[in-house]
């Protein structure tokens, strides 16, 4: 069987949506204090996309729009807390992420080979880390370690990805 | 106070900066152009390493997880940022690798219906199975609606102006109601037979039958001459299923959505009977559709094992009257086991 399948309605959007849904997050990450805020935000920016997908013209600039002002709202129910940056500085970071995501795509796929050179041990345990569910002290006591030599070595091992990244784009451009 | 702005901002990532700290940062951050191009590259590898870890952990347990699960399959549940970060990995990849294997398309297909998202199917079930017709009755107009999220679903089966609906819950419960007053639910331990044969064959779980295909079938890609992957899934050479004989996949090539489905049930005692899943549409719907609240009015009776003898069983009768068109056949649907 080989037919074709009908267009799907709301395919576009979900397409729309999965093709820049790293880039929002990035944005969207890069106002809020943590992790766990931003994939809160996410939800709540991908049901007001497909609320108001039929009437965007442009879907990129349109949801960069709606993201921030998720992201703002989120932030002022957290308006005490010192982590919270305040809307002047929320909407500079917002015009310097959209300007900067050609860069920070790139970035993004070079990590992936940036990982893969770090050693297997630190490479098993940065994604450790960064699996959802685990806790920061929980990691350090199943390896021998205080919560704050962790964070420093995970520090460590960010900071070198973040090097490696950036010697890996100016290999490519020189190239 | 630390002066390095690498810690810094690490410091704020971890959420552990003091007040002096969070201050600095900020004001750091509005004067200071290239130290918030630093700020948003960190935070850009804060985004992609947690995508890589998600992507890392959903291959463990798929690499780990049993050959064969029955109603308890359960994908790590994931939010949803999460998994459209594992989404657009794959997508990119299977977007711009044409010949990927069947297989591949299939891995694909198991990270897109992970997400927390609604897809309808409209259920075309074999012949052989509308009661209705065996007893030489005229079949009613019935259509058959199925709503997935991720491994949830609900059904809906309309006839005339008449329509019932069903699903099936986490801990494996089956609930019904075929009126806005009257529901009930079976636990995962007591479902009748009559009842679970109609969930089996009418229900798609997308991502416990891509993850079975993935284990213990053989996958075969067509040349693709459209917009949709063709693949055809038959059992392992030695192998046997309880649920599937075989299966033919249609996945769309731009969204990696299943776009239709075509599986072969095993049905004890009888040849496997193809069912048709065709998607209708993707969407997000209130999270009660999944309940048999959601489909009930506010004042209504939900029978269940503790109700008054023959309640449930008579709102069962009820239920299969619409959905099968059968007969009731005197015996209590409560005991038909």
């Amino acid at each position: 069987m080989s037919q074709t399948s009908e267009p799907v309605p709301n395919e576009r959007f979900f397409r729309l949506y999965a093709e820049h849904e790293v880039a929002l997050h990035t944005f969207v990450r890069s106002l809020l204090p943590t992790r766990e805020d931003a994939a809160e935000v996410m939800q709540e920016v991908m049901v007001a996309l497909w609320r108001g997908a039929d009437a965007a013209a442009e879907f990129r600039p349109w949801a960069f729009g709606v993201a921030r002002n998720q992201a703002l709202i989120h932030l002022r129910k957290r308006k005490r807390d010192r982590h919270v940056f305040d809307d002047e500085l929320v909407n500079r970071l917002a015009d310097l992420a959209v300007a900067q995501e050609p860069r920070h795509l790139a970035e993004r796929e070079a990590l992936e080979s940036c990982l893969q050179k770090l050693p297997a041990s630190q490479r098993e345990l940065v994604l450790t880390a960064y699996t959802k569910g685990t806790r920061m002290d929980d990691l350090a006591g199943r390896r021998g370690q205080t919560p704050m030599s962790l964070y420093k070595l995970l520090h460590r091992i960010r900071q070198s990805l973040l090097d490696c990244v950036e010697r890996t784009l100016a290999r490519e451009e020189t190239a | 106070m630390s002066t390095d702005w690498h810690d810094i901002i690490q410091r704020h990532m971890a959420g552990i900066t003091t007040e002096e700290e969070a201050g600095l940062l900020q004001d750091s951050l509005k004067r200071d152009d290239a130290f918030a191009s630093l700020y948003l590259r960190y935070m850009n590898l804060d985004v992609a390493l947690e995508a890589q870890a998600t992507t890392t952990e959903a291959t463990r347990t798929l690499l780990t997880a049993p050959a064969i699960r029955r109603r308890g399959f359960q994908w790590r549940p994931l939010t949803t940022a999460a998994v459209a970060s594992v989404l657009l990995a794959g997508f990119l990849a299977v977007l711009f690798l044409p010949q990927v294997s069947a297989a591949a398309l299939v891995r694909q297909a198991l990270k897109v219906h992970a997400a927390a998202l609604d897809r309808c199917y409209r259920v075309s079930a074999s012949e052989e199975f509308a009661p209705r017709r065996q007893a030489g009755l005229p079949s009613a107009t019935r259509e058959i609606l199925l709503w997935t999220r991720g491994d949830r679903f609900w059904v809906e089966s309309r006839v005339g102006e008449k329509s019932a609906a069903w699903g099936r819950d986490e801990q494996g419960r089956v609930w019904f109601t075929s009126s806005p007053n009257v529901g009930a639910w079976f636990e995962a331990d007591e479902v009748p037979e009559r009842l679970a044969q109609v969930c089996e064959l009418r229900s798609l779980q997308p991502e416990a039958l891509l993850h079975t295909l993935l284990v213990d079938f053989d996958l075969r890609r067509e040349p693709d001459t459209g917009g949709s992957h063709v693949i055809h899934a038959e059992l392992k050479p030695g192998h046997t299923h309880t649920r599937y004989h075989a299966a033919l996949l249609e996945v769309d090539s731009t969204s990696s959505v299943l776009s239709r489905v075509v599986v072969h049930r095993v049905v004890p005692g009888r040849s496997p009977v193809p069912v048709v899943f065709t998607l209708v549409e993707s969407s997000l719907h209130d999270e009660s559709s999944y309940t048999l609240a959601g489909h009930l009015s506010q004042q209504n009776e939900i029978y269940d094992r503790h109700s008054a003898p023959g309640k449930r069983g008579q709102a069962l009768a009820d239920f299969l009257q619409l959905v099968l068109g059968s007969a009731r056949n005197g015996t209590s649907p409560d005991t038909n086991r």
